[in-house]
């Protein structure tokens, strides 16, 4: 049987802090202003602000990558095949042939899970950091790859790594045995916008 | 979470798709149960589904055979897409693993054994009914993604506050005029105009695409390394062990690195950071000496032999004019390392000298909590509480005035953890912090009330007789009798001046006395068989009543009414805090240090230890009281800074500004800063820089960057980085772990030890220094009691060693022995009677409340918080930090900026008599009306104008047992909108 690598996100115990988003930057090397994974508030002002009125608050985050989708308009639209899906279910963007032209992030149905890299690429170091061999190009659409260089190395993803309150599990849900599957059979949980058939790869716990 | 549900308007609308009348029965009789209206349709056909699907729908239950369908994989998956947002929970007829994964395939948000309808499926309806909140966060994020400050697709759309939709459809039409995208992939060539030297050593031809390529080809497959170090930061969690990748002679990657225990296994967005640190642009690579006046940011570079020379002939001529106290050395927490860290090295160049360094003792910050346990439980013991890893035996945890989730966020696991075993978790905060929205009761109390809140429950505790009453008669000083004539204790000298009872020991004298109520005398403590709690006694002509009894009548008028208006929550949300807290056993209070920035944080903390003697609460798994910090502390290590038995000469740096501008008690010439930013971190700042700094001959800074402080200096030196001396930390918990060397230090910068022993050399003392640095680390351990069984060779080889530490180190106070004068818990203090504070009562802030008349003219209340982003003022310049937050902002609510007219993002300016700072206006709820949020660590280039630190006060306590403390939110402003007002 195939793989379906999926991320499972436990927001009850995502405190929003970022240590993800940040690995993931060092892991690949981001060019300033492009992340790939980022912490979204979900409350009424900007990061870390809760939606309600004082003292009636609440404040939920959620990590927001590439949905990773089975059924990706992304793959559907690329017209330089630099999006494409693998068996094992990961949706990998390579920028060596993207040519730029952003069908993807309009098809896609999740806004803020790319990034179209400027013109200038910028960086606080002169070398790389972190282990994928990615060559940034500038003028090109950016995304997570779900770590497929550590994958292949028998790694988790850099953010699930990371994450200091083990929020993230990453796994095979073909898999009866992985704890993605467990995850999901014993804990309620969502997917985004399920609605627009994408079938995303992102489980959240809830 | 369920909450937002419960007020829900309308019923809550459910669908079954159930076959078994049974089974509907059973939904039925258990759905019962909620907390809210429900209304519930049955669907028996794929027809009547899809009748229901079209009216508004809140949740669908459906056991999955329950319709005939032949394929209902596929029908299911089509129905969740229908669905939409509504959850779908499987109800299985039997409890297997295929059942269940075949549900979660079909799209189902859970799954559920018909067993377990009763008592899994409210919780579960409640967390996923929840999520619709989530949802349409979502949505709402989505439409507003083009709005955000977040850098995320920002780019990708400019045009605001149009709909997805539009932007989209505008974007196609964009883009299908200017744009002919390449046809084939074949066609791209690699970019050649890249703006950096980002080109990675492998060939495009290698690099075909995505996954298959980037496994065989490594990044750094010549000479990368992973070597084991530890961050030494005072971040609050302190001392993750870091695992780092070294490539070409830079750390280019940092990852959590093992440790015996898994869940110490952890690390942050601040440590992964040390890898923009080490190699940022703007480190400090050359010793600089200060041309210009003070201030100006002119710099020569010079070498470093010409630059300690200079330092140390101005120090000994420092030295033969006003004595060797007149130069004082300030260590800061900056880095916690044995030897080049605040106990380090610094301070014994101080001791060897005779000069004055930091107090241990003494901070001036984060110490008036610790002052009020210290005087309450026992001297050393400020800082002492549980461990954190003692958290999950805890069933009750009171997290007041304190944001572990953010402040402390590597130990928030095992908050969670007590969560997960059951504890409820109860925050008190003025602020909806991040703990609060993860809290299972957030009571929001008015910002510098929180005495009225302790005090009204110590009262409800002993009223209610819901005490622990066994615990305070032995363990506390209440059945003491105290003299009404002078407000001592009476001690066996007053009661039997010519006689002497007990066996004769010295000190026996002086011991406290107690009512017998069987033999009818005042006996010692330890005699009487049965001593009374309350009563009025004339012992030997000396009028006595019981400690218990004078605090009895001081907490009187604390009444959980009295509580409620002053504080703003509801009395019976006092009372049930009272009752909650006295009944669950056991329970922790952790308080942190909001309330240690307000000048009553002693009291505060006088108050907590005392809720949680009285409450049994002491000494036990799972209780304690306090900051946090654990038995066996991380910080002070060791005799390493005191040579031959030496000391240093203390200094409070709180009142350190204060004494080099009087001269008193001795003048103060020269300033030797280390691992801190002096004048960043210390409370009003333009007294500092404009009446202190002036009268110093010698200021100088060993840093890695150009702090605010060191551009004041006279001389800057560039410090190494932990990644670039060798060294050790004591911790996190009961670990020590080596710090290698790892890279060459950058430019010319020198390890702190260098810098000492070279200044040491030229002032006379070289032999404190004349081992080096592996020699120390090796005595350091064979001088703990907890590391003498490790040999630094194995430490070196291991990274990680465990401490030998006594059985139950996790638990404070175990042994019940209080280090007090009368060595019970002591609510009744002689040390205060002088100060009329004997009895912790009410004691209102310096400036901070309601009804100080300066309130007319600075009507908010300012509170300093610290950012998950920076540890004090580390990080401020670190580029991924930056891009998470941006620039600093004052936080206010919504109500209050209306009210002066005031937008998001507007300029504004946070002012009161001391001082101003200009900065970015945030508007969020979080922030309770009244107040201002500013966040501490931003350095003055950060703002538009002026300064945090110049709104704040230097008065500290001066009652407080660990000296006067920097009340950093007992403090008053106004803010206004800035536009033309800029200088």
């Amino acid at each position: 049987m195939t793989k379906r690598y999926v991320m499972v996100i436990d927001l009850q115990v995502c405190t929003g802090c970022n240590t993800c988003s940040v690995a993931c930057k060092q892991e690949n090397n981001l060019p300033e202003g492009v992340w790939w994974t980022q912490v979204v508030t979900l409350g009424v002002n900007g990061n870390d602000s809760p939606a309600g009125e004082y003292p009636n608050l609440f404040m939920d985050y959620l990590p927001l990558g590439c949905q990773h989708c089975a059924n990706a308009p992304c793959v559907e639209v690329c017209p330089s095949s630099a999006t494409t899906r693998t068996e094992d279910g990961l949706v990998i963007q390579d920028p060596t042939l993207c040519g730029g032209c952003r069908y993807c992030m309009l098809v896609c149905p999740f806004t803020g899970v790319r990034v179209f890299a400027g013109e200038t690429l910028r960086y606080s170091l002169p070398f790389p950091t972190g282990d994928n061999p990615i060559v940034h190009r500038p003028s090109t659409v950016e995304k997570c790859n779900f770590c497929a260089h550590r994958l292949a190395r028998g790694l988790l993803p850099a953010c699930v790594e990371a994450c200091p309150m083990v929020a993230r599990t990453f796994g095979d849900l073909n898999d009866p045995n992985s704890e993605v599957s467990e995850l999901l059979r014993t804990r309620p949980h969502f997917q985004l916008l399920v609605e627009k058939g994408a079938d995303p790869s992102t489980f959240y716990l809830t | 979470m369920a909450a937002s549900t419960m007020q829900q308007q309308s019923p809550i609308q459910i669908l079954f798709i159930v076959h078994q009348p049974g089974l509907r029965d059973s939904l039925a009789q258990v759905l019962g149960g909620f907390g809210s209206p429900l209304r519930w349709t049955s669907a028996n056909t794929p027809a009547d589904v899809s009748q229901v699907l079209e009216a508004q729908l809140d949740l669908i239950l459906a056991d999955p055979f329950a319709l005939d369908q032949g394929d209902s994989m596929a029908y299911y998956k089509a129905l969740r897409y229908r669905a939409g947002a509504t959850p779908l929970i499987a109800l299985l007829p039997a409890d297997t693993p295929d059942y269940r994964d075949a549900a979660v395939q079909m799209g189902a948000n859970y799954t559920l054994a018909w067993s377990e309808i009763a008592t899994e499926l409210l919780p579960a309806m409640e967390r996923l009914l929840g999520r619709k909140r989530l949802i349409n966060g979502m949505s709402k994020h989505i439409e507003n993604a083009a709005d955000l400050g977040a850098p995320v697709g920002a780019s990708a759309f400019n045009a605001a506050n149009l709909s997805l939709a539009e932007r989209s459809r505008r974007e196609i039409e964009r883009l299908s005029e200017h744009l002919s995208p390449p046809s084939r992939a074949a066609d791209m060539q690699p970019a050649n105009d890249l703006s950096s030297s980002h080109t990675a050593p492998v060939s495009q031809a290698v690099f075909l695409r995505g996954l298959a390529l980037s496994a065989a080809a490594s990044i750094s497959s010549d000479t990368a390394r992973i070597i084991r170090t530890a961050c030494n930061l005072n971040c609050g969690s302190h001392f993750c062990g870091l695992n780092v990748t070294v490539r070409g002679g830079e750390v280019v990657k940092i990852e959590a690195a093992d440790f015996p225990d898994p869940r110490y296994r952890r690390l942050c967005m601040k440590g992964i950071s040390h890898v923009q640190m080490q190699a940022h642009p703007d480190r400090l690579l050359t010793p600089l000496k200060r041309k210009g006046k003070r201030g100006e940011g002119e710099w020569e570079p010079i070498s470093w032999e010409r630059a300690l020379d200079e330092i140390a002939e101005k120090m000994r001529a420092l030295r033969a004019e006003f004595g060797a106290e007149s130069l004082v050395f300030l260590p800061y927490s900056g880095q916690l390392s044995a030897l080049n860290g605040m106990n380090g090295v610094y301070l014994r160049l101080a001791a060897a000298l005779g000069a004055s360094g930091t107090s241990l003792r003494e901070y001036g910050i984060d110490s008036a909590i610790p002052s009020g346990i210290e005087d309450t439980l026992g001297a050393g013991s400020g800082y002492q509480s549980n461990h954190f890893t003692d958290l999950p035996n805890s069933r009750l945890l009171l997290i007041w005035g304190g944001n572990p989730a953010q402040s402390h966020m590597n130990w928030w696991n095992f908050f969670l953890e007590a969560k997960r075993a059951g504890a409820r978790m109860v925050t008190i905060d003025p602020l909806f912090s991040l703990t609060a929205s993860k809290s299972d009761e957030w009571l929001p109390i008015r910002p510098g009330t929180d005495l009225f809140l302790a005090l009204a429950m110590l009262r409800l505790i002993i009223e209610n007789n819901w005490m622990d009453r066994d615990f305070v008669l032995r363990h506390t000083v209440a059945p003491l009798l105290v003299r009404e004539d002078n407000g001592e204790f009476l001690k066996v000298r007053d009661a039997y001046r010519n006689a002497w009872i007990g066996r004769s020991q010295n000190g026996d004298q002086a011991r406290c006395l107690v009512w017998d109520a069987e033999r009818e005398k005042a006996l010692s403590s330890q005699e009487a068989k049965s001593p009374v709690l309350s009563g009025q006694y004339v012992v030997a002509g000396i009028s006595c009543r019981t400690a218990f009894d004078l605090l009895c009548d001081m907490l009187k008028p604390y009444t959980p009414e009295l509580a409620s208006t002053k504080t703003g929550l509801e009395t019976g949300q006092i009372l049930r805090l009272a009752r909650e807290y006295a009944a669950t056993k056991p329970a922790r209070i952790v308080t942190l240090y909001g309330i240690d920035r307000w000048n009553h944080g002693a009291t505060f903390g006088r108050l907590a230890a005392m809720l949680a003697a009285f409450t049994g609460n002491l000494g036990v798994r799972g209780g304690g009281v306090g900051v946090g910090a654990s038995p066996g502390s991380t910080l002070s290590a060791s005799e390493f800074p005191t040579p031959n038995g030496r000391r240093h000469r203390p200094i409070n740096p709180l009142l350190l500004p204060e004494q080099i501008i009087s001269e008193k008690p001795y003048p103060i010439k020269s300033v030797f800063v280390a691992f801190g930013n002096w004048i960043n971190q210390l409370p009003d700042q333009n007294r500092l820089l404009r009446e202190a700094l002036p009268e110093l001959d010698l200021l100088v800074v060993a840093d890695h960057f150009m702090t605010e402080t060191a551009r004041y200096a006279d001389y800057v030196l560039p410090a190494a980085t932990f990644f670039e001396r060798e060294d050790m930390v004591k911790g996190p918990g009961p670990y020590v772990q080596y710090q290698p060397a790892l890279v060459a230090p950058r430019g010319e910068c020198r390890s702190d030890f260098e810098i000492a022993a070279e200044l040491a050399k030229r002032l006379g003392c070289g032999d404190v220094f004349e081992k080096n640095p592996r020699e120390y680390l090796a005595e350091i351990l064979a001088s703990g009691a907890d590391t003498r069984h490790i040999a630094l060779d194995d430490l070196r080889a291991q990274g990680v060693m465990e401490r030998r530490l006594p059985p139950e180190w996790e638990v404070a106070h175990r042994d019940l022995q209080f280090n007090t004068p009368s060595g019970r818990v002591e609510f009744y203090v002689e040390r205060l009677l002088p100060f009329g504070r004997a009895l912790p009562g009410y004691e209102a802030p310096l400036e901070a409340f309601a009804e100080n008349e300066l309130a007319a003219r600075y009507p908010l209340v300012c509170l300093m918080e610290h950012s998950r982003y920076r540890v004090h003022s580390t990080f401020s310049n670190a580029p991924w930090l930056r891009e998470l937050e941006t620039e600093p902002r004052a936080a206010i609510h919504p109500s209050e900026a209306e009210r002066r007219g005031i937008a998001e993002g507007d300029l504004v300016r946070v002012y009161n008599e001391r001082g101003q700072v200009v900065l970015r206006a945030h508007l969020n709820q979080a922030v309770p009306p009244g107040a201002v949020y500013l966040s501490q660590g931003w350095q003055s280039v950060d703002f538009q104008d002026g300064h945090t630190q110049s709104l704040t006060h230097a008065r500290g306590n001066p009652a407080n047992a660990l000296g006067p403390n920097s009340s950093f939110s007992d403090v008053l402003v106004e803010i206004e909108k800035a536009e033309g007002r800029l200088p």
